[in-house]
């Protein structure tokens, strides 16, 4: 355990570096001089030489690179071209709103995808069981942003029952679309894993040992079956969070949270590169060390991933 | 012993008609997949439907996808405009045929992209292993560190606008998944004799990954390939309707839907029925990969984590 648990948190600091590099290079070969965005059309060649020389764009590249390191290191992103604001503050003051809408939507489609998958597997082949089924082939095939837009038109538009768009604090109501829309396909893979994991351990010989001894059904499902085969889900949940990062961006802009999603949306919009810049190494940031968290805690579950290679 | 000249005798019979037996029996494979699957051959049927769309979708077309009429903007489906129009007047059903062919244009060729590509490092680093196996691997770890649709879009905001870049950052998305899987199955078959033997007759080493290796990792990475078609489409689909995909007028399903949103309380039409295309391709994608995965590789999920 000690020594795979060393070697995937060691391989962590240099893919971070590669994610750094890759990011500041692919932005620094991005179209368009940032001293001309910042100034607007309006600005005088002087005006921009001197800006130029501010930011730093004169200095050689190796040098423009470190000194990205060595701010990054203090938590500095550099200013929006745009605001003139620091971007790490932007990052900050949005972060909170895209953090509830993923832990929301993780929250929801795994107790939904779980109880779906469970029942589906107890009532194997049942009306409840193909319907269970078409709905997640259906939940997994359709765009986020197309599924957004068709509940915004039944429940706000026609039934008036949920508001469109804006998010306030505590109300709830606000919540639950853009929710739905995030989870949709994860609740689709979580129903169909659960389902195909129950079914694996449920024919298995420690859970008739369980029955046999007398247990209700309701603890072998609970105690010993789900146990076993919640470990894929596990996995899944972690390498998910990547499309559900993703997804926040389309949600976030189309039920207008103003969260990091909307942020990086704005930003390529606006040509602002340090705040596009900022909002992509903070998301893979994120979802590096997340899929680092889930790999330990699956290999903690299930030990034989351990033991491979 | 005494049986041997008999069997020598056999197997040249059977090497002789070799090609026609060996073309039934992949045939008979074929078929199996589809036998006794409703699923997967309805979701062959699908995929096949629209890359026929693709095909002769723009011959069909009953108007010209950027006739704009003002005067029947919005309208719903009629006689005249069987999908409705959108806010220019534009006919939904001739622009949705157009964007097929862009649809599966960008989503078959990202993929093939990233197939050439991402086979290419994977079969590589499998093959020859040491310091490029490495270098190899770890470019494919920083690419999964992204979030993929977030790599995506950092990619295309910085390229020019237009199909080109999209086809390349949705090609960008798919590679990793390819090149692992490519890796995994060069890994699993490099050591077998008969890759020693090759060696040992003087086979060089591009002809026996190129003969002998990847004929063997073909099937898992078609079933990849198709699997990764449908994400491919989804990729472009969300860029098109985030603006960052293919540009306007030209009738990208995803853009389609960014225009309509806006009309979405007065003509829903116009959000619905490209959204469905997009949803009913992607269906047809991955049942047909689903099931080609189940009938082909049972090991794949093993090979590509």
């Amino acid at each position: 355990m000690g020594q795979y648990l060393q070697r995937r948190v060691l391989v962590i600091f240099p893919t971070a570096l590669a994610v750094v590099t890759l990011v500041f290079l692919t932005l620094h070969l991005a179209p368009g001089d940032p001293a001309r965005i910042g100034l607007g059309q309006v600005a005088t060649s002087e005006d921009i030489e001197r800006a130029q020389d501010q930011l730093g764009l004169n200095d050689p590249l190796l040098v423009q690179y470190v000194r990205f390191l060595a701010r990054l290191a203090r938590g500095d992103m550099g200013n929006s071209f745009i605001t003139h604001e620091p971007v790490a503050g932007l990052i900050l003051s949005r972060l909170p709103v895209t953090l509830q809408l993923t832990f929301m939507a993780m929250l929801f489609s795994t107790l939904v995808g779980v109880s779906a998958g469970i029942v589906s597997a107890i009532r194997r082949n049942s009306a409840y069981d193909y319907l269970t089924l078409t709905a997640a082939v259906i939940g997994y095939c359709t765009p986020n942003f197309w599924l957004a837009l068709l509940l915004i038109l039944v429940f706000s538009v026609n039934l008036r029952w949920l508001p469109s768009l804006g998010k306030q604090a505590l109300d709830p109501r606000y919540v639950i679309l853009p929710t739905l829309s995030l989870s949709a396909p994860l609740i689709a893979i979580i129903a169909r894993l659960t389902r195909a994991g129950m079914l694996e351990v449920i024919n298995s010989d420690y859970v008739r040992t369980a029955r046999a001894k007398g247990l209700a059904e309701r603890a072998v499902i609970a105690r010993h079956a789900l146990r076993n085969a919640l470990i894929p889900v596990v996995t899944v949940l972690g390498l998910q969070l990547g499309s559900l990062l993703g997804g926040t961006v389309v949600v976030e802009t189309i039920f207008s949270w103003p969260g990091m999603g909307w942020l990086l949306f704005t930003g390529i919009s606006q040509r602002d590169y340090p705040v596009v810049q900022g909002v992509v190494l903070f998301y893979s940031v994120v979802f590096m060390f997340v899929t680092l968290a889930v790999d330990l805690t699956y290999s903690y579950l299930d030990p034989r991933v351990r033991y491979e290679g | 012993m005494k049986d041997r000249p008999n069997n020598r005798a056999a197997g040249i019979e059977i090497d002789k008609n070799m090609p026609e037996f060996r073309l039934r029996a992949k045939l008979a494979e074929y078929w199996a997949i589809f036998q006794g699957n409703r699923l997967t051959s309805l979701g062959a049927a699908i995929t096949l439907l629209f890359l026929l769309l693709a095909v002769i979708g723009p011959g069909i077309a009953p108007y010209d996808p950027n006739l704009a009429e003002l005067r029947d903007r919005l309208q719903g489906p009629s006689v005249q405009h069987i999908l409705g129009t959108d806010e220019m007047g534009r006919d939904v059903a001739s622009r949705l045929l157009h964007g097929a062919r862009i649809s599966t244009g960008v989503a078959l060729l990202s993929v093939g992209l990233a197939v050439v590509f991402g086979v290419a490092l994977g079969a590589t680093a499998g093959y020859f292993g040491g310091r490029w196996d490495m270098i190899a691997m770890r470019f494919v770890d920083v690419l999964l560190a992204f979030p993929s649709l977030i790599l995506a879009i950092a990619l295309i905001s910085v390229l020019e606008p237009g199909v080109s870049s999209l086809i390349i950052a949705v090609s960008v998305t798919r590679l990793p998944t390819l090149a692992r899987l490519a890796r995994g199955s060069i890994l699993a078959t490099k050591e077998f004799d008969y890759v020693l033997a090759a060696r040992c007759i003087g086979v060089s080493h591009r002809l026996i990954l190129l003969r002998h290796l990847l004929p063997n990792a073909i099937s898992p990475l078609v079933v990849q390939a198709t699997l990764s078609t449908g994400g491919a489409i989804i990729h472009a689909a969300t860029l098109g309707f985030l603006g960052l995909g293919v540009q306007a007028p030209t009738p990208e399903w995803g853009a389609m839907l960014s225009r309509g949103r806006t009309y979405t309380t007065v003509a829903p039409h116009v959000v619905l029925f490209p959204g469905l295309a997009i949803a009913l391709f992607v269906f047809g994608l991955n049942s047909f990969g689903d099931g080609l995965r189940d009938a082909l590789d049972p090991m794949l999920r093993r090979l590509a984590r």
